[in-house]
């Protein structure tokens, strides 16, 4: 007979206390009404729609009140900023909390729209397809083929243009001598037929331009103009030396123009560029639709041509084409929206957190609310003012979170990653500051319109009368799952920030390297040329002797060596196979990192052999018997301290059917910084170098040889332009700033996870303040009883050792998720350390969340029943 | 004069208010007394609203009666008009015909 239960709870929980029983008799009465008149099922669904209606009309009426009810009287809004300035501490911790997950939150979302919003940020972008070339066989990249491209161009009619581009770092050589390496697009001309970029002066590239014969020329693009040629108008018409070529500058593009890559040097591509397919020529191919063109029907357009061509020339395997829009996420955005919705859940705890916060302290106002409700002040109003508060601290929060996120994103921008799609827009556009509002006012409404509405929801007259009120809880399960939720996420950042800073800091990463690394310099170097493979290698080594001997001739210089790794940093990690197993159980192929090294290589490092001999410069011949070294760590770790001379190694091959080239083991070096981070990867192998186009040059200088880096870069230059010098840095330097670059991370890390743990600390005592405070009187009465502190007590210490203990367990589980995804992601690697972090974190954060119950608890119990029975 | 001015709803509310009576007279037969006279169709939560503002206004006072078992065992809030009320009803009802003056011979009289 009576009302549905759901409808009952409705109203109870949206009607004002007083009208609450009226408004559920009146509804009751009419049901009984309904159901004689009407039957069982019609009455059920009339009442169900009235309840319905009379909660939404209440909750717009208090809306009303609220928005009309002098929201913010400038006394209340004075007040609400009197009370966030007497209570520094609170507010400063809320401000910070709120806006370090607004910030967070607000970052996440602009990625995310960026990476929604695929299309290139010009008219006619959408029509721009890229292209990828894979192998069919194989399914890896192949490089751009002439013949290819030249039967697609003239062959395709799905696609109104292909171009082809690529970006290559090329010096260039200024007015002044100086030599500046500069990221520099060759590009085909026609393409900017279809880009919409205007030159600033001058004009942008055209088809003849690339024709062979023709007079070699370039663009430059703002950055570089401004940078280094202060604006000027008559740059255009100048000449420059760009990667050893003499070229005439004919125009200025605008700094907007980032496709296909960023590049502040232009160059028209020439299809000669083409005949020598080589690996690293890199070029990477692109389409413009026609209008209502398809990327499928390229695709099968230009895999059909491929198909032709390759049965045409015996021998050729043919292509398989993979097409799709620029920017066509193809369900990569799925992870980053994920990474949003947990970033969203951090503003959530946090704003849980301020709420905590706001209900504690607003419990020590009930009294001063009781007498302002006696005074006529309606409910609303009270929330109002209440929620004002934290209104401004959302507000400056938000500000402030705006601010933080959009500093980073420009930063993110103007490093001009390689590896960021240079036409993601991350600017702050409406969408973005529609969020940062509602994010705000979001968490206004947990952080301050909810505990408000909790505060005073209390029967403000009993309270007066000296009554206990019901001021309990409103969302009592929002509190404890806010309170594990944090504990959880703290335990979860914290043991693996710490793990990973103490892995990274603690031991191996911090330790010196036995080397003069002050008196090396570390020069990075790449061959822009295109050589094909056969001759590659001896062409490097050639060009390799005269670029090393140029550099010893610099007065100060004493020797150089060319190197694939650079002490301190990590080695490429090789499958690498070790012949016999007769002393020691070695799995048939083991990762190891391997460096390849130049001739006097461990000379330059000062390194002598513990056993055996260093590489000759025999050794480095194409006819010489291979050899190999491997350092201390390898032979302790692998072949458990046996003498491993004579030993044979080789590398292990993906199709290892040709013959087997097997390196002989033949001395033993000391360990000199195979891994930046992890002694575990530390142990490994030395092979002699064969020559690739990027390389390091390691220069040794009988002093600091900081003043010898422009001497060193013009001398690679003059020996060859082609050569570009991307870097040079004293080596100790750059050991020095890896280690920063992990101290800054593993500490920011750090710093995130103690200010949740902190704060959820914080929220604890506040909630068992809160508690403890509201049960003064039950308190005293039960000591009165004969209670002891024991029994007393053991409720609340019952309630924290379960926040913790799920919270901790959770937090654990998250912990190292989080560490094995940190473990398969990071490009930095970091040892593994046992879970015993995780279990002193437990320890430490039930220790802390004791003491913080403790705390408010003593006070209780230290008061005699008398005064307890007056309190409130 | 019209510190208490009342909406044409408030002024039906209050003039069923007055009718039912401070012993009969809460949401359920107030909807039902406007219903009947007025023949319009009624929504309780509007005259809740309602209700609540009027009580603000201080133009009446509820309170709570004895529980009742055909409502469940809950009480009803019973209302009555204040004098505030009964004066606010006064004045607009001498507009209405203050306003009406004049105009018999072409809709006829008030009543």
């Amino acid at each position: 007979m009576t009302t549905p239960r759901w409808a009952r709870a409705l109203i109870r929980r949206i009607a004002p206390p007083h009208q609450v029983e009226g408004m559920i008799g009146d509804l009751e009465e009419v049901h009984r009404h309904r159901i004689k008149k009407r039957g069982r099922a019609i009455a059920i669904m009339l009442t169900a729609i009235e309840a319905l209606t009379i909660s939404f009309s209440l909750l717009v009426n208090r809306t009303r009140e609220i928005l009309s009810g002098g929201f913010v009287t400038g006394s209340e809004a004075r007040l609400a900023l009197r009370l966030i300035i007497r209570n520094p501490i609170m507010s400063f911790a809320s401000v910070v909390a709120l806006g370090v997950g607004i910030g967070l939150a607000t970052t996440g979302f602009t990625l995310i729209l960026a990476i929604l919003n695929p299309k290139l940020p010009f008219e006619g972008g959408d029509r721009f397809v890229d292209i990828r070339i894979l192998d069919e066989e194989t399914g890896q990249p192949r490089f751009l083929e002439a013949g290819l491209y030249r039967l697609w161009t003239d062959a395709a009619s799905t696609v109104e243009h292909l171009g082809a581009a690529r970006t290559r770092v090329l010096n260039v050589l200024h007015d002044n001598g100086e030599i500046e390496p500069t990221r520099t697009m060759e590009i085909t001309p026609a393409t900017f037929r279809f880009l919409p970029f205007v030159p600033l002066v001058g004009r942008t590239l055209q088809p003849v331009d690339g024709e062979r014969g023709m007079e070699p020329v370039a663009l430059i693009r703002e950055n570089l103009w401004e940078r280094r040629f202060g604006r000027n108008a008559g740059v255009v018409g100048t000449r420059a030396n760009i990667g050893g070529v003499d070229r005439t500058i004919v125009g200025v593009l605008p700094a907007e123009a980032v496709y296909p890559a960023f590049a502040d040097v232009w160059i028209p591509m020439s299809l000669s560029a083409l005949d020598q397919p080589a690996p690293g020529t890199d070029f990477s191919l692109f389409g413009v639709l026609p209008e209502g063109g398809e990327p499928t029907t390229v695709q099968a357009q230009l895999t059909s041509l491929g198909i032709d061509w390759a049965v045409d020339r015996p021998g050729t395997r043919p292509v398989l084409l993979h097409v799709r829009t620029v920017g066509d996420t193809d369900g990569t955005e799925r992870p980053g929206i994920i990474v949003v919705v947990v970033l969203i859940g951090v503003l959530v705890v946090v704003a849980g957190n301020v709420a905590n916060l706001i209900v504690a302290r607003t419990a020590a106002r009930r009294s001063e609310l009781a007498v302002r409700t006696a005074l006529g002040a309606s409910r609303a109003r009270l929330v109002a003012q209440l929620s004002l508060e934290v209104l401004f601290m959302g507000a400056i929060a938000g500000g402030l979170g705006l601010l933080a996120s959009q500093s980073l994103l420009s930063a993110v921008v103007q490093s001009e990653a390689e590896d960021i799609p240079p036409w993601l827009d991350l600017s702050l556009d409406v969408r973005t500051a529609a969020f940062v509002i509602l994010i705000t006012l979001g968490a206004t409404v947990v952080a301050g319109v909810l505990p408000a509405m909790r505060a005073t929801k209390a029967d403000i007259g009993q309270q007066l009368r000296g009554g206990r009120g019901t001021a309990g809880p409103m969302f009592k399960w929002f509190d404890h799952s806010m309170i594990v939720a944090q504990i959880a996420l703290s335990i979860g950042i914290l043991g693996t920030a710490l793990m990973i800073h103490h892995g990274w800091m603690g031991g191996y990463a911090a330790r010196d390297l036995d080397i003069p690394s002050e008196e090396i310099l570390s020069v990075s170097l790449t061959l822009s040329a295109d050589l094909p493979a056969d001759v590659a290698a001896d062409s490097i080594k050639t060009m390799l002797r005269a670029v090393e001997s140029a550099v010893e001739r610099i007065p100060g210089i004493i020797s150089s060596s060319a190197t694939r790794h650079v002490p301190g940093s990590d080695a490429p990690m090789v499958p690498l196979i070790v012949e016999g197993e007769m002393d020691v159980a070695i799995p048939p192929i083991q990762h190891l990192p391997t460096a390849r090294v130049g001739s006097g290589f461990f000379e330059l490092l000062d390194a002598h052999p513990i056993a055996g001999r260093l590489f000759r410069v025999d050794d480095y011949d194409r006819a010489a018997p291979k050899v190999a070294l491997v350092n201390e760590p390898l032979v302790q770790r692998y072949f458990k301290g046996v003498n491993p001379i004579g030993r044979r190694l080789r590398v292990a091959r993906a199709n290892d059917d040709g013959p087997a080239v097997w390196h002989e083991v033949v001395g033993v070096v000391p360990e000199l910084g195979l891994s930046s981070t992890d002694i575990e990867r530390a142990a490994g192998v030395y092979l002699p170098f064969e020559g690739d186009k990027s390389f390091t040059l390691l220069v040794r200088a009988n002093g600091p040889p900081g003043s010898l880096i422009p001497l060193v870069r013009n001398a690679v230059f003059v020996t060859n332009p082609e050569v570009a010098v991307n870097h040079v840095g004293v080596l100790s330097e750059g050991i020095k700033a890896r280690r920063k670059v992990y101290f800054i991370i593993g500490s920011a890390f750090t710093a995130l996870g103690a200010v949740v743990l902190v704060m959820s600390l914080i929220s604890m005592y506040a909630i068992l303040s809160f508690e403890v405070t509201r049960r003064t009187r039950e308190i005293g009465v039960r000591i009165a009883l004969g209670a002891t502190s024991v029994r007393i007590l053991q409720p609340v210490l019952n309630r924290v050792g379960a926040y913790v203990a799920v919270g901790g367990a959770i937090g654990t589980g998250l912990g190292l998720l989080l560490l094995s995804l940190a473990r398969a992601t990071l490009v930095m690697r970091f040892p593994s350390t046992g879970s015993g972090t995780f279990i002193l974190l437990v320890m430490g954060a039930l220790f802390a969340a004791l003491l913080a119950a403790w705390v408010p608890t003593r006070k209780v119990l230290a008061i005699r029943p008398v005064e307890a029975l007056q309190a409130e | 004069m019209g510190a208490n001015r009342v909406g044409e709803f408030e002024l039906l509310v209050l003039l069923a208010a007055l009718r039912l009576g401070p012993a009969e007279a809460y949401a359920v037969p107030i909807v039902e007394d406007i219903e009947m006279r007025t023949g319009r169709s009624v929504r309780r939560a509007n005259v809740y609203t309602t209700l609540q503002r009027l009580e603000g206004k201080g133009l009446i006072s509820t309170w709570m009666g004895e529980p009742r078992a055909e409502r469940g065992g809950k009480a009803r809030r019973l209302v009555t008009v204040n004098p505030p009320g009964v004066d606010a009803v006064k004045e607009a009802a001498a507009e209405i015909r203050a306003m009406w003056g004049g105009l018999e011979t072409i809709i006829g009289d008030i009543a």
